[in-house]
């Protein structure tokens, strides 16, 4: 599985403004990123890491980066059919996922054929 | 316990405003101040216990229609199921009255900033929404 980029903007409904940091490696427009190093993000490579937020276009590595983060409504890739009102949270390459360990999203709204969707990112995932 | 109309207006809801309101569709009616969880894709409705919510009706709608959701990060008046104190951590309940005990696994969806006061059936409480 290989992450591709979704097409429409990315941010369906402003909670707050996006984050600005540097990416590591490749960031592909709608991939969820988590924080890797000193103001740095990247897609995760497993289910165990805690998601905070969506990226707002693709950049390659070391450049800056908007990351629609906690309070936003964002699109974003789903990894299957996820109903609406699930709890999500990221998985590898940055799809967003029931099976995620840390889950701190819950999904607003789900397409099934394109298994894309729109998230209301949450602050904890408790 | 049930949710009384009379407790809380559509102009009295927010009192310090955070991120703005989500616009959803309503499933139901919904009052001003209760609590709701996502339903269907963009639509919301009256949370029940073990909800996850995620946020208060800014106003009474109908069902059908669209209404403003005052989500995580706003402070907000609304009626809750009890006198709790301040700091608590309260959790969707029946008829999208806020509670302070967990039913199961459902999320933490705000803080009681003020206590409440009882009104004509419920207590109303500032909240801030997480």
């Amino acid at each position: 599985m290989s992450f591709t980029p979704i097409e429409d903007d990315v941010l369906v409904f402003p909670g707050v403004g996006g984050y600005n940091f540097i990416a590591s490696g490749t960031i592909y427009k709608g991939q969820g990123v988590v924080l890797v190093d000193d103001n740095t993000v990247a897609s995760p490579s497993n289910s165990n890491s805690k998601l905070i937020g969506i990226s707002d276009s693709t950049i390659t590595d070391g450049n800056r980066v908007c990351i629609y983060g906690p309070l936003n409504i964002v699109r974003c890739n789903l990894s299957g059919s996820v109903s609406a009102g699930t709890r999500v949270g990221v998985i590898s390459e940055g799809y967003i996922s029931p099976d995620a360990t840390y889950k701190n999203a819950i999904v607003v709204k789900g397409t099934a054929t394109t298994n894309t969707g729109e998230i209301l990112i949450l602050g904890s995932k408790d | 316990m049930s949710w009384d109309t009379s407790d809380i207006n559509d102009n009295d809801i927010i009192t310090q405003d955070g991120v703005f309101a989500y616009l959803f569709t309503a499933s139901g009616t919904i009052y001003a101040g209760q609590a709701v969880k996502i339903v269907d894709d963009n639509t919301v409705v009256v949370t029940s216990s073990g909800d996850d919510g995620i946020g208060i009706a800014a106003m009474t709608a109908t069902h059908g229609n669209q209404l403003g959701i005052f989500g995580p990060g706003n402070i907000v008046v609304t009626a809750i199921a009890g006198n709790y104190p301040v700091g608590t951590s309260l959790y969707a309940g029946d008829y999208g009255l806020m509670v302070s005990s967990q039913s199961s696994s459902e999320r933490v969806m705000g803080l009681v900033v003020k206590a409440g006061v009882q009104s004509s059936t419920n207590y109303k409480a500032t909240v801030l929404l997480i």
